[in-house]
């Protein structure tokens, strides 16, 4: 029997108050609220009770098992079995070197020698068991006053924790950034020198022991976890998500299949819900053209093509109205070719309209994708939870299942030349970015937006207050999002 | 305040004075560098004189002037070559159209770095916003606004306004060609802006430092006391009131020089940067002189797709040569839709300068006007041209396309009381209202499917301006 890690990459997120919640499991499903027994349920607050912590989102790994290395089920391990979890956390981004812009294509992150004390260095931690809490990951950032004056912090990166089976939930930060009285910030809004965040990213293993006395096995290449900001509407996905970005890069490099004919409800629903609910963090009209709405998409009858066609290039528009980087080598914003193919597909009526049953349980390939569908895929200038290095065919093991290598890739190398700090990247990068995990307007309940960013327009307002904004939130079953969890007195 | 049109003149140097530029030259007494550069330039298209001045502060703010008019042109030249590429890679995985909206950007730091030296000398009072008003009343236009797609033609003007003085000795043959190419089709001398940027930078320098270079003022008749101090310079509290600044305008990459000046020295910084970046005296790798080589040979390659869009498309005639008047009645409505926003634009951009930013730190009108400035440059102007290069140029049935008409009404920046440039947004927001309903009306309306999205997005950028401009001012 084989045994993976699933989802293969994580996506964890900062946040001040340890009452977390999970990141999404089920494709479409939204980050769940973990349950005693171990399922999970809707999140109903994504803050503490003052409206002024974010609740961290923690990112689960699960053990599956397979015989023939192609079907991956969850492992049904004998009751003496353990599992033990080890986990590296490191924050590189002040210390790489780094330019002026973001890089333009995959960039591997260097630390110069004499930058070491600027790497956060959270360290390696193991658990095992269930319900079990590891120590903080600790790091220390050092690094100098603009009088000379020497400037060290220590920064929390994260913990481990266990739920009831033993399953690994993997904790980020409080949301902390900083730098020596004196530095400025906003001069840009991709390098601010001698500022530091908390973000993280790792390797995540697995050592399976069926009885006490058998011998360890390795559960196979690991995982990763990546530790990024918050996601202040986690139910509006990016149009092309990081899962899609990755995707694209399995089929062109690795010679993963293309999708071919679409499901309906698995493949075109999902990217028109995500144009759809753009309307709520957006003002572009695009999104909230009543085609959208149509009972009639999911309709293969030719005379309804038309209306498909148009529908196809409503969703085109994202390639016009957000950017992909400010550089022309950098890439420009566009949809994967596999999404297009998708649509082209749908819009001639080659799709299945056969209503998909719902996701009610786990898999490896839905964890990964859940995972993945979260975060953001475009506009890697730089990005939000990893950026353009994810393109580098070289960072994945072999064959392709969305894996990192963790023998040339090293704990930290993925969100090194991310923003320093996020903030800077979440004030400057508004309207044409990603309003998805950054929105451009808040809903409000009489009907009206507000700017999500009011009372924290300025770097050093974002860096204080971040955790008091607003989160863009569905109501209900109804298509219907609205900020809620905004310190009122902000 | 938007005065009155002041002339350039081109002075040639006497023959006496050529005469001693070549002699010094040939002395070798000194080291050969950037000064033989600057005196081959002299030689070559003559000095930069402003008539009908009197101190040095007003020529050199003139001279600023006419400088932001050929930095505006050229910016909004280079849009529209940009619109005539299709905003993707091509197959060389070079995007082109993106390499032009850099140079376009570019550009506009430039014209935002002269109105923070026109604050520096002539402060708030001296923001400038005109585009053809001088050029207009000037000889020898450094390039004619001509509004034209990609092409040879348009691409050697384009080098022909910002090559270096000093041009690569492997590249001179090749540029020679190309200067010629541009003279012939535009009908005039080419002439670089780098002969108004060494002036003024002259002006800015010492007079014991400048005497060691050449003497503007053997060269051509020059006001008196022709060199700068600091304390000839606006005063400290009320620059730092009215500057531009990179974080106001959101200017993110370095490669956008947007420099403010609060000193002689920082003055002559800036403007070395920005001839060194675009119009300088030699070239530097990324140049805007570097950019256009490396399109001429992407072109001539076959490497650039290019949109047949219109040349000098217009409501009206303008200055432009070769202009095409907009017949197609609904491209017309674009069109007015399109102009009306550019206008508001810089008028925003204007109103932007003059309005004070608070002494609280907080951004205040000028901020929201910055950041209506902002939007309207990548939500509008983008989106609002695209539709217009698809629409059709005339009504007889021809395929052949429009383009977005940039005429700019110089009225519109004759105040710079606030109450006047309010009103003068509300006068177009109204007319953009009035031609939103005519476009809805018309029986093309249906068939593009996608317009109503875009006109909901422009009223709704429209209400955003009004919105703020009522709450700023009562009269809105």
């Amino acid at each position: 029997m084989r045994y993976r890690i699933f989802p293969a990459i994580g996506i964890a997120r900062l946040g001040e108050d340890d009452n977390f919640f999970l990141g999404p499991e089920r494709p479409g499903a939204g980050p769940g609220e973990l349950q005693p027994d171990g399922s999970v349920a809707p999140v109903a607050k994504y803050k503490d009770a003052t409206c002024t912590k974010v609740r961290k989102q923690g990112a689960r790994f699960h053990i599956f098992e397979s015989s023939d290395g192609v079907n991956w089920s969850l492992a049904n391990l004998p009751a003496t079995a353990t599992v033990t979890w080890t986990v590296t956390l490191e924050n590189k981004k002040s210390a790489v070197t780094r330019p002026a812009n973001p890089p333009t294509s995959p960039t591997r992150p260097q630390v110069p020698a004499g930058s070491e004390p600027l790497v956060i260095k959270g360290g390696t931690k193991q658990v095992s068991g269930p319900n079990v809490t590891s120590s903080l990951f600790k790091g220390t950032y050092a690094t100098t006053a603009p009088d000379g004056a020497p400037y060290s912090v220590e920064i929390e990166l994260g913990q481990l924790r266990t739920d009831g089976q033993g399953r690994l939930v993997v904790l980020g930060g409080k949301g902390f950034s900083s730098a020596p009285a004196g530095v400025p910030l906003g001069g840009s809004y991709y390098r601010n020198p001698k500022w530091h965040d908390d973000v993280a990213d790792g390797p995540v293993t697995a050592e399976i022991r069926l009885s006490p006395t058998s011998v360890p096995i390795q559960a196979e290449e690991g995982a990763w976890v990546i530790v990024g900001p918050p996601d202040y509407a986690s139910g509006i996905d990016c149009v092309v998500t990081l899962y899609d970005v990755l995707r694209q890069v399995g089929i062109d490099e690795f010679g993963v299949p293309a999708p071919g004919a679409p499901s309906f409800d698995l493949d075109i629903a999902p990217i028109l819900t995500r144009v759809r609910r753009l309307r709520w963090v957006h003002d572009d009209a695009t999104w909230s053209d009543p085609r959208l709405d149509s009972p009639k998409l999911r309709s293969r009858d030719a005379a309804d093509q038309p209306l498909r066609d148009g529908v196809r290039n409503l969703v085109l528009q994202v390639e016009s109205v957000f950017e992909g980087h400010t550089s022309p080598a950098g890439p420009p914003f566009q949809m994967r070719a596999f999404q297009k193919k998708l649509l082209d597909d749908w819009v001639v009526g080659t799709f299945d309209d056969t209503p998909a049953p719902p996701r009610v349980s786990l898999s490896a390939e839905g964890l990964t994708r859940a995972a993945l569908e979260g975060a953001a895929g475009q506009g890697f200038c730089p990005g939000i939870e990893a950026g353009i290095i994810v393109l580098d065919k070289t960072l994945y093991t072999t064959p392709f299942d969305f894996r990192i290598n963790h023998t040339v890739v090293s704990a930290g190398d993925l969100t090194a030349l991310m923003a320093q700090p996020w903030q800077a990247d979440f004030l400057k990068c508004n309207t044409e970015w990603w309003p998805t995990q950054r929105p451009d307007l808040a809903p409000q309940a009489d009907g009206t937006f507000k700017d999500w960013i009011r009372g924290a327009a300025s770097h050093r307002l974002l860096v204080e207050r971040s955790a008091r904004l607003g989160f863009v939130v569905q109501q209900g079953a109804d298509e219907v999002f609205l900020e809620v969890e905004r310190d009122p007195a902000l | 305040m938007q005065r009155s049109p002041t002339r350039i003149r081109w002075h040639q140097p006497s023959p006496a004075a050529k005469e001693g530029l070549e002699r010094e030259a040939a002395s070798g007494l000194r080291v050969a560098g950037d000064r033989d550069v600057v005196r081959e330039m002299l030689l070559q298209v003559g000095i930069p004189v402003v008539e009908g001045v009197g101190t040095a502060r007003e020529f050199a703010i003139e001279l600023l002037k006419l400088a932001a008019e050929v930095e505006h042109a050229l910016m909004v030249q280079y849009l529209y070559a940009a619109t005539s590429i299709p905003d993707q890679p091509e197959p060389d995985s070079v995007n082109y159209h993106e390499k032009l909206m850099d140079v376009a950007v570019q550009e506009m730091g430039h014209l935002a770095t002269l109105q923070n030296l026109l604050l520096l000398l002539g402060g708030p009072k001296a923001f400038y916003m005109q585009r053809d008003v001088m050029r207009e009343a000037s000889e020898k236009n450094p390039i004619p606004f001509v509004l034209e797609p990609i092409n040879k033609t348009s691409l050697a003007k384009y080098v022909a306004a910002e090559k270096p003085a000093q041009v690569p000795p492997e590249l001179e043959a090749q540029v020679d060609e190309l200067v010629r190419l541009a003279e012939k089709d535009a009908g005039v001398d080419t002439h670089r802006v780098g002969a108004i940027y060494e002036l003024l930078r002259w002006m800015f320098t010492p007079p014991e430092e400048a005497s060691a270079g050449i003497d503007f003022a053997m060269l051509a008749p020059l006001p008196a006391n022709p060199h700068f101090s600091d304390a000839d310079l606006q005063d400290l509290s009320e620059i730092t009131q009215y500057e531009a600044l990179t974080d106001e305008w959101q200017v993110f990459e370095e490669d956008v020089i947007l420099a403010t000046a609060h000193t002689a020295a920082e003055a002559r910084d800036a403007i070395d940067r920005i001839a060194e970046q675009g119009e300088g005296l030699t070239d530097r790798s990324r140049s805007h002189f570097a950019e256009f080589m490396e399109m001429v040979a992407a072109f001539e390659a076959g490497k650039i797709s290019v949109k047949p869009i219109a040349k000098s498309p217009t409501l009206d005639a303008h200055e432009g040569q070769g202009s095409e008047v907009i017949s197609h009645r609904y491209t017309q409505l674009w069109g007015e839709v399109f102009s009306l926003q550019y206008n508001l634009l810089v008028l925003t951009i204007y109103h932007t300068l003059v309005t004070p930013r608070p002494s609280d730190g907080s951004a205040g009108l000028r901020g929201a006007l910055a950041s209506l400035a902002l939007r309207g440059m990548r939500r509008v102007v983008g989106p609002v041209s695209d539709l217009i290069a698809s629409l059709p140029l005339r009504d007889d049935g021809s395929s052949d396309k429009a383009g977005p008409p940039y005429d700019l009404d110089a009225a519109i920046l004759q105040s710079d009381a606030d109450h006047d440039l309010v009103a003068q947004h509300i006068r177009m927001i109204d007319r953009l209202a009035t031609v939103y309903s005519a476009i809805e009306s018309s029986p093309d309306f249906p068939s593009h499917l996608n317009h109503a999205n875009i006109l909901a997005n422009l009223r709704n950028f429209d209400k955003q301006r009004r919105d703020l401009l009522s709450s700023a001012s009562p009269i809105a």
